[in-house]
């Protein structure tokens, strides 16, 4: 007799008869009639009460004569009362559930016991969750996209002909411009093939090689020019995801270039940066009335101490990589639109750098310009976090071994260095693809029609519209993980182990160092600018007309933002840890484990890294709006999308780190005669402790930041705090858009700063957020 | 005669169990790994698995430790079919290679894992006591020598007091003086407990000293099983002959009385031995320089210190001999006479 084995089917049992099975509305646990209850009226309901009843039962039997039945018996059960549940239509509540999961997990642990397949009873039964959980809120949401956008009834392609030919969507031929665009993207098509050709030709390629090389060329630099001179959100998403990936790649590797490798001191670069700081500190110090004779002193004050700060970190030797840490976490916790509202401080009509810096009177540098800023400030880093560790992980030997054969440290970085990053490179760039195309915060804030917002608007009118662009969005990010995965298929980097790199690194060649170090000067500024001017526009009456100091905007966040605010971290704080226990659970399964139904688990889970958020907010919307699990409106949808939207990252984290363990120790504990739980639970856990905290920290910060695959799920009763700060903007209410948005970005800090500081305190080797 | 009576045979104690495998074969995908194996470890007796990595004995191991799924065959443990019960269903214990001792664990912590895992009492303080580690219990693995982290391995496995203990290359990442101290104290524990022991190595020397029976293996199949003497004296073919210790394998013809190593003829006789062109076994300390017999020329010599070992060109073959040192050594080229010892003689089976 196994306590497992009593325990599942009693909280069935619970469940039948004291927790209710439907609900009236939407709200879960209000009273509807329980299973017992209903069984009057639907007597199929006797199913699941007598296979909850007779696995109780056997569950006294020896294994042998036991497995059998409880099998037979328990999936009769769950199979009525997941029908039940599903045809019934009507919404469920969590009585038909749990007893639906007893019954899965009682069917796992009898499959196991059978010795049909070959697994202890924990993995068989987390198995089974876990595939229904795929299911239920990964693949059900994605085929409602696809059943959108290709007819609700029957199968049409119809609402893909209405977008694909709507001149919102794409249009090449524009006719009120004077030139064809037609003409100029053919003859940008032969124009790539005859390039193609020569080249190929030139290099002496086989003949197959040539005419590949030829039409690649063609199509590339033809669909290239199609865009460049088209027209509607497609052009726009594509060429500046595109463009925005390219310039994050290349920043992001100049940066963990001068992380890893500059010794040299950054402080002269700082006294421009921290006296503009000083400077600005000081005129808003003198704002006010009472200081308002002031300001000549105030401002001095602030560029001497500025200048005293910058001087002391030159004595310091401060390198590059110190502030490259810092600059790292920024965008984790920032929601990326909040960059791009924080843009308009500065590049609006009534913008620093506009107006006052260079007296335009414009709003120009918004719109699809500024999108691309404000995307470039915000992705930088996320390709950084990638690369840093790709250049960390270069093997110095190779370095050495490339100068003691005679190679200049140019020669090295050419030779060498670039070869082995490529990989990696081309993983920043997907990332950042995939990250831009699917942002909807900046555009909205920004104007310009994009794909993601094109969703947005197309939602609440037309459904059928918003899933065909969602499926663009998904076909979009699922080919760039494509053409990635078919790019380092081919490229092996065996160099890069996981064991510690010995010899010296090359330094950079001074030339480049320097050039690197002003790059990041500028980026310091702009950064800080970005900033400074969210806190600054907290902390005046009207960015640009009124520059007064004022705490009316701090004031107003107790009417209502302050209650939202709480409501989000209590939603963030409840859906981390479901998180945390499925991603760990799915790495454990997928690394470690050989089972049935593995494929299927790999499959969803990697499925859920390509979704893009938006698309995972349609697929809720059309899902989870009507049926068994009416779920729109309530808290739980939104705890349950940044549950399935946050997984992806815990996963590849718990992965990465189950690979570093020595699965010796596991086998050790299972030789030993622990089961999958217990070895999970005291070897596995443990070891990974410090991956498993940053998972738990990103998932409730990414959860704090998320916009894009809940704009669509907040109810009013149900608001988080980046969807009240977009509606602030779209209100004009700047002042306490940026009070509340630098609410959110201080407390991120602190928290990541308390948690990291825990898990330094808790000996655990790996400080911070690892992505 | 077999080695088992030369050396001290402990009375096999109530837990030992005997292991009998049964056409056991190991697929992945499409290679082979192990080739429908048959082999029966008698309780109370340490069994070695011997033979170059990849010739699949790691497998075995993992098998009979239930790590890996069998694709044929059948494994019983103490008379009990085991083949479908999963490692923590089964009565067995592993000391592994790498130790895998939980580095998050002090070393009683580890050495009670299991114990607290199956409730039982605790006997974590005698298992270390047994292993000479009895003021080491509150110390992380890490704090410990690698020989000391081996007897930590040792005691974890053996607390449980398993049917059968099963050593992967477990003296692989020690040095050699260690390896030799080690080696005899886990053969005197094994002995002591009189518990049943599958030993894998890829070292023939560590195998013939600590074993009763050695199985050899080769590319997923058994070449031969039999007691380190057996091995060394009678290998059943030339891979064994090679695998274990020096070998000279040279040609030669033998017609029941006499052998004939090119112009020099000896008398020697060995019952069922084939006749004609045989290949025969000739370790190098049975050979030695004379004035008359086989003729050679010296083609390389290398001073190792006690012993000189040369290389020399015969008629029969390629000879390797290493004689003691003498104050001079033998110039290349020079020419030799080769005396052989008929009881260092062995026909291999055709």
């Amino acid at each position: 007799m196994q306590p497992a084995l009593l325990l599942w089917p009693l909280l069935g049992l619970l469940a039948f008869c004291v927790l209710p099975w439907a609900r009236e509305g939407r709200a879960f646990l209000a009273g509807g009639p329980s299973g017992l209850s209903l069984l009057e009226t639907l007597p199929v309901l006797w199913v699941p009460l007598i296979a909850l009843i007779a696995t109780l039962g056997l569950s006294f039997l020896g294994r042998a004569a036991r497995a059998p039945p409880t099998l037979i018996a328990a999936l009769a059960g769950f199979l009525v009362t997941a029908f039940f549940i599903v045809f019934r239509n009507e919404p469920a509540d969590l009585g038909a559930l749990i007893t639906a999961l007893a019954l899965l997990s009682v069917t796992g642990m009898a499959l196991s016991d059978t010795g049909m397949i070959k697994a202890d009873r924990f993995i068989a039964s987390s198995t089974l969750w876990v595939g229904l959980f795929l299911i239920l809120f990964v693949m059900f949401p994605l085929y409602k996209v696809l059943r959108g956008a290709f007819g609700e009834t029957g199968f049409s392609l119809e609402a893909f002909r209405s977008v694909l030919t709507s001149p919102a969507f794409f249009v090449l031929e524009n006719e009120t411009t004077a030139r064809s665009e037609a003409t100029l993207a053919l003859i940008a098509t032969v124009v790539g093939g005859v390039a193609g050709l020569g080249l190929s030709l030139w290099r002496r390629r086989p003949v197959w090689a040539t005419v590949r090389n030829t039409v690649l060329a063609a199509l590339g630099v033809g669909i290239f020019a199609a865009m460049y001179f088209g027209f509607g959100s497609l052009r726009n998403s594509v060429l500046l995801s595109v463009s925005v990936a390219a310039v994050c790649t290349a920043l992001a590797l100049g940066f963990a270039l001068l992380g890893t490798r500059s010794r040299a001191s950054f402080g002269p670069y700082l006294f421009v940066p921290l006296a503009l700081a000083g400077y600005a500190i000081g005129s808003l110090a003198s704002s006010t009335p009472q200081t308002a004779g002031l300001g000549i002193l105030f401002k001095a004050a602030g560029v001497l101490a500025a200048v005293g700060l910058a001087w002391w970190l030159t004595r310091r030797r401060i390198t590059a990589s110190k502030l490259l840490g810092v600059f790292s976490l920024l965008p984790i916790i920032t929601p990326p639109f909040v960059i791009g509202f924080a843009l308009i401080f500065l590049l609006g009509r009534q913008g620093l750098i506009t107006k006052d810096i260079l007296g335009l009177d414009t709003d120009a540098l918004l719109g699809p310009l500024g999108v691309g800023i404000a995307q470039t400030l915000a992705f930088t880093p996320i390709a950084y976090l990638v690369l840093v560790g790709v250049v960390k992980s270069l093997n110095g030997t190779l370095e050495e071994a490339a100068v003691t054969l005679g190679a200049s440290r140019w020669h090295v970085l050419k030779t060498v260095i670039w070869p082995l990053v490529r990989p990696g490179l081309a993983n920043a760039f997907l990332l950042t693809i995939i990250e831009s195309l699917t942002d909807f915060g900046n555009p909205f804030v920004m104007g310009g029609s994009f794909l993601a917002t094109e969703v947005y608007f197309a939602v609440e009118f037309n459904p059928a519209e918003a899933s065909v662009y969602g499926t663009v969005l998904l076909a979009l990010s699922v080919s760039a993980i494509l053409a990635q995965q078919a790019w380092l298929g081919r490229t092996s980097f065996t160099t890069i182990t996981g064991k510690p790199a010995a010899g010296m690194v090359t330094p950079l060649p001074p030339v480049l160092e320097r050039v690197l170090l002003f790059v990041f000067m500028v980026w310091v500024l702009f950064v800080g600018a970005v900033y400074g001017s969210m806190f600054f526009g907290a902390l005046v009456k009207l960015w640009g007309f009124d520059n007064t100091f004022t705490t009316e905007h701090i004031l107003n966040l107790s009417v209502g933002s302050l209650g939202v605010f709480f409501n989000t971290l209590k939603i963030a704080a409840i859906s981390s840890l479901p998180v945390l226990v499925l991603s760990v659970v799915i790495a454990y399964l997928i690394t470690r484990q050989k089972f049935f139904g593995r494929g299927f688990i790999e499959l969803g889970s990697l499925l859920s890294f390509a979704v893009p958020g938006t698309v995972i907010g349609i697929g809720y919307i059309l899902a989870l709006n009507s049926g068994f699990a009416y779920m729109t409106g309530t808290m739980l949808i939104l705890i349950v999308a940044f549950i399935f939207r946050n997984m992806p990252v815990g996963i590849r984290s718990a992965v990465a780190n189950l690979r570093q363990i020595d699965p010796a120790l596991e086998e050790a504990s299972t030789t030993l005669r622990a089961g999958s739980l217990t070895t999970l639970w005291r070897v596995v856990m443990p070891l990974i402790r410090p991956a498993l905290i940053s998972a738990l920290i990103f998932a409730f910060v990414r959860a704090m930041t998320a916009i894009s695959q809940i704009i669509f799920l907040i109810s009013p009763d149900h608001k988080v705090v980046t969807s009240e700060v977009l509606s602030m903007v779209e209100r004009g209410q700047l002042g306490d858009a940026a009070a509340l948005s630098a609410l959110l970005v201080f407390t991120l800090a602190v928290v990541i700063a308390l948690m990291t500081w825990g898990v330094g305190r808790m000996g655990g080797s790996q400080a911070g957020v690892s992505v | 005669m077999t080695a088992t009576q030369s050396r001290p045979t402990a009375t096999p104690n109530s837990q030992a169990a005997p292991v009998k495998l049964e056409g056991v074969t190991k697929r992945f995908g499409k290679t082979t790994a192990v080739q429908s194996a048959n082999l029966e470890v008698e309780p109370g007796t340490l069994v070695t698995l011997l033979g170059p990595s990849g010739c699949g004995k790691t497998t075995i191991l993992r098998m009979i430790a239930g790590l890996e799924t069998i694709t044929e065959g059948k494994l019983s443990i103490d008379h009990e079919d085991v083949t479908q019960l999963s490692a923590a269903q089964r009565d067995v214990t592993m000391v592994f290679q790498s130790y895998a001792l939980f580095p998050h664990l002090s070393v009683l912590e580890n050495v009670a894992y299991g114990l607290r895992v199956a409730r039982r009492p605790d006997a974590a303080e005698e298992a270390l006591k047994l292993v000479g580690l009895s003021g080491y219990a509150s110390r992380a693995p890490s704090q410990l020598s690698g020989g000391q982290q081996q007897r930590v391995a040792l005691a974890r496995a053996l607390v449980m007091k398993p049917k059968v203990l099963l050593f992967d290359e477990p003296l692989s990442n020690l040095d050699a003086k260690l390896r030799r101290q080690m080696r005899n104290e886990i053969r005197a524990i094994q002995q002591n407990l009189g518990i049943t022991a599958v030993y894998v190595t890829h070292d023939q020397a560590e195998a013939l000293a600590i074993s009763d029976v050695v199985v050899v293996m080769s590319a997923g199949r058994i070449e031969q099983i039999g007691t380190p003497e057996d091995l060394y004296r009678r290998p059943a073919n030339a891979f064994v002959a090679d695998f274990i210790g020096e070998a000279n394998l040279l040609r030669a013809t033998y017609d029941g009385q006499q052998l004939g190593f090119g112009h020099v003829t000896l008398p020697y006789t060995q019952p069922g031995a084939p006749t004609g062109e045989v290949r025969v076994l000739v370790r190098p300390e049975s050979i030695s320089f004379s004035d008359t017999g086989l003729a050679g020329r010296i083609t390389s010599g290398a001073y190792l210190g006690a012993m000189t070992e040369y290389t020399i060109d015969t008629e029969a073959g390629d000879v390797l001999i290493a004689p003691p040192s003498e104050s001079t050594i033998l110039p290349n080229g020079s020419d030799v006479h080769l005396d052989f010892r008929s009881n260092g003689l062995y026909i291999l089976p055709a």
